[in-house]
């Protein structure tokens, strides 16, 4: 089975205020997919319903066939916008931990990830850099041997670096039966690694497509497309 | 999965628990190694000793209470925390169900409650050399030789009462904080406002009740024309223990309800905004 | 190899490109094997699927040959990616000429300017 994950007519309200309204969309497997739109256009809100942690207004998701639940959060690793780790406990409680509830853990290949880092798994999560932090969390993230990877923003707010780091960490995990989904709104720092672009707006699908194809259909690059359909 | 579950959460109060039940019990130690030194000296010439004895004293009487605190306080921090906040992005993409984490959270909490308590009377045990806890046991047994046989059940349904009590109101916290994550920007004040409205409902419906439960008692006796009935009933020693069973028996049935909502919120209304 | 790609352009011909030029130059010899898709993946910081086509693409014209389980080589006839860089440089020049003649430049000028920015 190709597809990964799909959505029908999915929608979430925030008292009056839809931020997904009906939206469709298909995910297969083997790709690495942008999930691309302004802020406030309902990317992060798209993912927490992925990961179960809002609960749709309406419409359906399906993850591997599935509704989220326990038998979906195996398939799916999902790092968050913000950093959500307990900050008091040292990176290996925080391996061991991921070990304990994760079975597609892998842990020697986060301890060889932070090796390659300098950075040593006695510290604290709370002694270490903004910046270090987020490579932590989404070294634990991409250690897991997941269906789905679910980024949302991690290139956001770091040091061009550190935005290599975390491009070339995504292309050295990426493998042929999983999918991984990345939200941002800086474009031009990711596209040259995506398969296909979905264009988000107010909580609808814009565009979806693959790379190739906008580049053919379109004649420009994802960016300037980007720029193109959000121009003011 | 459920075990690992335990393990973290034991893990979490461990980390906070276990150093204050140490001091509790150094504390203990403290004032009785001050009691047997006194026999050893003559204190009397020495008013800094006293105040030795008496600050230790106080310290652990102080510090019985703020092992309760520290209980509560942390089993209110654990669940809002762990799961309402930036770590429940983790807690609820793990795994686990909804109804795993929360069982999970209420026997930990329910044990840490229970644990405090018997550090407090181990605490208090050490402070008195044990005499305490012989005078406990004597009394207790005392109390199942000599007298009738509904003193047993009495027992019994106080320390029924007791666990009950502690379940509903870590339940009823719960809960307050689950209603209260349903609201965008102010889930913690949501969560005082149920709570206090909680509290003031609660007192309401059961004055109501009670007065209904005695002036219905009363009142259909005198409509049957049957007040020596209501004599024997009263002066019985099974009508007590109904009293007593009856709020805990209430309290019970809170506990299922309260359960089955926080299990639908947190499985159905999650609003990790 | 080290080289930058144009984010303006499809990827994957670039690549191609890329490839055969090395292939030219003696960066890689005949049956030598070449990076593998994630390594080459990694350097350019592109996507591995498009890596994939790449060398797919290079192997169905006869560029590069893979080996189950080992990995991508480079053919031993060399002359397809010599003629694939040799159709890209005529391409190149005749673009450059015809760019050059419609700014209203004969063939003769346009030769003395080549000279001209050579001498530079």
């Amino acid at each position: 089975m190709s597809e990964l994950l799909r959505c029908e007519g999915l929608s979430k309200k925030y008292g009056s205020k839809l931020a997904i309204d009906n939206l469709d969309l298909t995910v297969s497997r083997g790709k690495i997919i942008g999930l691309l739109g302004p802020n406030g256009s309902g990317k992060t809100t798209l993912i927490k319903l992925i990961n179960g942690l809002l609960t749709a207004t309406d419409g359906e998701i399906y993850i591997n066939g599935e509704k989220p639940g326990v038998e979906t959060k195996k398939l799916v690793s999902y790092l968050p916008d913000n950093i959500y780790l307990n900050k008091w406990m040292r990176i290996e409680q925080l391996i061991k931990f991921f070990c304990d509830f994760y079975e597609d853990f892998r842990p020697e290949l986060a301890y060889e990830m932070l090796e390659r880092l300098g950075i040593s798994p006695k510290q604290k999560l709370k002694t270490l850099s903004k910046g270090n932090k987020e490579k932590v969390c989404l070294i634990l993230v991409m250690s897991r041997n997941a269906s789905l990877y679910v980024l949302d923003e991690p290139i956001a707010g770091v040091d061009p670096a550190a935005r290599d780091y975390v491009i070339s960490t995504i292309i050295n995990n990426y493998n042929p039966d999983s999918s991984v989904l990345i939200s941002t709104h800086l474009i031009l720092d990711i596209e040259q690694i995506l398969d296909e672009a979905i264009f988000i707006n107010n909580g609808r699908i814009v565009l979806h497509k693959s790379i190739d194809e906008i580049r053919e259909e379109h004649g420009m690059s994802v960016d300037a497309l980007f720029r193109e359909v959000f121009k003011w | 999965m459920v075990k690992k579950l335990f393990k973290h959460e034991i893990y979490y109060y461990s980390r906070i628990l276990l150093p204050a039940f140490a001091v509790l019990l150094a504390m203990a130690g403290l004032g009785r190694i001050f009691q047997f030194t006194e026999l050893l000296f003559d204190a009397d010439t020495m008013p800094i000793y006293y105040l030795m004895f008496a600050l230790v004293s106080a310290l652990l009487a102080f510090g019985i209470a703020a092992c309760a605190v520290l209980a509560l306080v942390f089993s209110i921090i654990r669940f809002y925390k762990n799961l309402f906040s930036g770590e429940g992005y983790l807690s609820f993409t793990l795994p686990v169900s909804a109804n795993q984490h929360l069982y999970v959270k209420l026997i930990t909490s329910a044990l840490v409650f229970f644990l405090v308590f018997v550090v407090a009377l181990i605490a208090l045990c050490i402070y008195s050399s044990g005499d305490m806890l012989v005078e406990i046991v004597k009394t207790g047994v005392y109390l199942l030789k000599f007298s009738d046989d509904t003193m047993g059940w009495m027992i019994f349904i106080y320390a029924i009462t007791l666990t009950v009590s502690i379940v509903y109101s870590i339940l009823m916290r719960y809960l307050c904080m689950a209603l209260g994550q349903l609201f965008n920007k102010t889930k913690i004040v949501m969560a005082v406002v149920f709570y206090i409205a909680h509290y003031v409902l609660m007192q309401i419906v059961s004055m109501i009740g009670s007065f209904v439960f005695g002036f219905g008692l009363v009142g259909l006796a005198a409509a049957f024309e049957k007040l020596e009935f209501l004599d024997t009933l009263l002066s019985s020693d099974w009508f007590a223990i109904a009293v007593i069973a009856l709020p805990a028996f209430i309290m019970l049935l809170f506990c299922v309800l309260y359960y089955f909502i926080i299990k639908y919120i947190l499985k159905n209304k999650l609003n990790l905004e | 190899m080290n080289f930058k790609l144009d984010k303006e352009k499809a990827l994957c011909p670039q690549i191609c490109e890329q490839l055969c030029l090395a292939i030219l130059m003696g960066e890689y010899l005949p049956d030598e094997k070449i990076l593998s898709v994630r390594e080459t993946a990694l350097d350019f910081g592109i996507n591995p699927n498009t890596v994939q086509r790449a060398y797919e693409s290079l192997e169905e014209q006869g560029i590069l040959y893979s080996v189950r389980g080992s990995g991508w080589y480079v053919s031993e006839d060399t002359s397809i990616a010599k003629e694939r860089i040799k159709n890209t440089v005529k391409e190149k020049t005749a673009l450059y000429f015809l760019a050059m003649s419609a700014l209203g430049y004969s063939l003769e000028e346009t030769k003395n300017y080549v000279k001209e920015w050579e001498n530079e």
